[in-house]
Parts: C-alpha cells; sequence; structure tokens
C-alpha cells in the first residue's frame, strides 16, 4: 500500500455525502447478515417507517447478491466452498429526503452489455408495467443453478424512486465497472 | 409419514411441516442467496404427502422479507399446492402480513392471483 494513503480524505467524501455505512471486500452471506442487522437496527432506532426499512434492505439484499454472483473479482472466503464476489457497497442519505443504496463492482463486458439493455428497459417501464413483467418473470423465469431468479434488478425498481442510477465504466482489460445508484423515498 | 422441520436461522424461516396434522407453517425472513437450498426439501416433503390419499393441508404463511430468489420458490411452492387442490386434495392458506404494509399486500395479492385453493389475505 501507497504510505500516503489518505485515509481522512476517504472519511470527508463519506461524511460530506451523508454516507452512513459502506463496505468493500468479498461479500459473503455473513457480511450480509450483519450490514443488513446493522442497517435495519439504525432505521428502526431513527424512528424510520418499517415498510420503508424493508425497502432499503431489499435494495440492499439484491445489490449485494448482484455482487456476489457476477462481480468479476472474488476471492475464497472461510464460509463457504465457492469463492464469492468482490465489490462496494453502501448506504446514504440525500438532502432530498431519499435513502440511497449504491454498489460497485467489476464485470465482464459482455454482462455489463446485458445488464445495461435491463436497466434501459426497467427505467423505460410504467409502474404498472413493472409489476406485470416482474410476474412474468416470477411464473415463467426459470432458476439458474447459482439460485438467480433473473428478479433482482425489477424487485429494486419495484423497491426505489426511479429511474435507478447507474453507470459503466470500461477498463484497460476489457471489464468494466459497475456502479448502481438506487433512492428509496425516506416517507412514502 | 415423518414431520419436516427446517429451524430458522438468521436468513432463512422456520418451516413446519406436520403431516399428522395437516399443517403447514413458514414463518420468518428469507434471503438466503439460493433459495433452492431451503425450498427444495420442502417441495419434495408435499409431493409425498399428496402423492398417497386424498388429503387436507392447512397452509400458514408469515413471511416479513423475501429476496427475489425465495419469491421464485415460494410462487413453486404455491403453485404446486394450486395444482394439488385442483387433482382433488383440500388446500387452505391464509397470509398473514404486518398491517399498512401495502408492498407486503400487493406481494400477497401477486402470488395468489390465480390459485384454485381458498385464501385468506390477514393483516395483523
Amino acid at each position: 500500500m501507497n504510505t500516503k494513503f489518505d485515509v481522512h480524505a476517504i472519511y470527508r467524501l463519506m461524511h460530506d455525502n451523508h454516507i452512513q455505512f459502506s463496505y468493500k471486500g468479498p461479500i459473503t452471506q455473513e457480511v450480509l447478515i450483519s450490514l443488513g442487522e446493522t442497517i435495519k437496527e439504525k432505521l428502526h432506532r431513527d424512528d424510520c417507517d418499517a415498510k420503508v426499512v424493508r425497502r432499503v434492505f431489499s435494495v440492499l439484499v439484491e445489490a449485494a447478491h448482484n455482487i456476489l454472483k457476477y462481480s468479476t473479482e472474488r476471492a475464497f472466503t472461510s464460509e463457504s466452498a465457492k469463492a464469492t464476489g468482490i465489490g462496494l457497497i453502501g448506504i446514504g442519505k440525500t438532502d432530498t429526503n431519499l435513502f440511497l443504496v449504491f454498489s460497485g463492482n467489476i464485470v465482464t463486458a459482455d454482462e455489463a452489455k446485458m445488464v445495461e439493455q435491463k436497466l434501459i428497459h426497467i427505467n423505460s417501464l410504467s409502474r404498472e408495467e413493472l409489476n406485470k413483467q416482474y410476474q412474468q418473470q416470477l411464473k415463467q423465469g426459470s432458476m439458474t443453478y447459482e439460485g438467480g431468479a433473473g428478479l433482482g434488478l425489477y424487485e429494486v425498481a419495484r423497491k426505489s424512486d426511479r429511474p435507478i442510477e447507474y453507470c459503466f465504466s470500461p477498463l484497460d482489460d476489457g471489464s468494466v465497472f459497475f456502479e448502481l445508484k438506487i433512492f428509496v423515498k425516506v416517507e412514502d | 409419514m415423518e414431520n419436516l422441520i427446517i429451524p430458522k436461522t438468521k436468513q432463512t424461516p422456520q418451516i413446519e411441516f406436520n403431516t399428522a396434522e395437516n399443517y403447514l407453517r413458514i414463518i420468518g425472513e428469507s434471503y438466503p442467496e439460493n433459495a433452492m437450498e431451503v425450498f427444495q426439501p420442502l417441495i419434495d416433503h408435499l409431493e409425498l404427502f399428496f402423492g398417497q390419499d386424498k388429503r387436507d393441508l392447512q397452509v400458514e404463511l408469515r413471511v416479513e422479507y423475501q429476496n427475489t430468489s425465495s419469491s421464485k420458490m415460494m410462487y413453486e411452492v404455491i403453485n404446486r399446492l394450486s395444482n394439488y387442490h385442483e387433482a382433488g386434495h383440500n388446500v387452505r392458506l391464509a397470509w398473514y402480513y404486518p398491517d399498512g404494509d401495502l408492498d407486503l399486500l400487493e406481494n400477497c395479492e401477486m402470488f395468489l392471483e390465480e390459485v384454485s385453493f381458498p385464501y385468506d389475505i390477514v393483516p395483523e
């Protein structure tokens, strides 16, 4: 590590942007459980509506599972025989009374293309169309070997204040850095 | 036939399938990475249960939160229950949800829209 690594700058960046917590590393189920419990506990303490807490949690879980399954950076942990995805995930609050759930991880160029198409499509749907297509996928979609149901981004859209914001940045080695910003209304 | 009891964990619900008293209860949050690992044993057990004579089953659901992998498997379970009912078995279902949570109500309605068995959606 560079000895000039600026911890204070990271702290300031997170503080100034009202980031409540953030984690970068292997996303395991254990990490997700403890992040989830921490945030649920904090939101309850802040008298946040139970439904809104469930929405934030739901978005966090789907974002975390996307990293866990699709990040090309992977690590072995003691938790599982399979390698798990590495990525960045966190929660903040905007000045405009929205919770922000964000994630960032590296994916293949093919995966990036597929996800981008899906996000463009999902962002174009009305609330009714979104529910209808979610239901259709629920009924007709098949489950992958990893337990994916093709529903994650639909669910994120259903629970959030759309559009879902995203960005794909090509990296030198041909892979792509994928970031997601999902906003959930503090009050319904 | 044996009962199926899968104890609750931090990320998976308690599944209690009492085959002597004809009830199935699923209680708790469900957000495992792969929900098939949790729900497949239940699906197999349901198949055995309904494979014999005409059966009655009372289903009680209290699932406050499920991730999409769990939603998919819950839909599989409900779809199968609907088929068993249609084939002459007798299934009833009650889905309890926290009063006022319209997201959960919307989900319940979506899951139960086309089922053949009688059901209640109960706020509590």
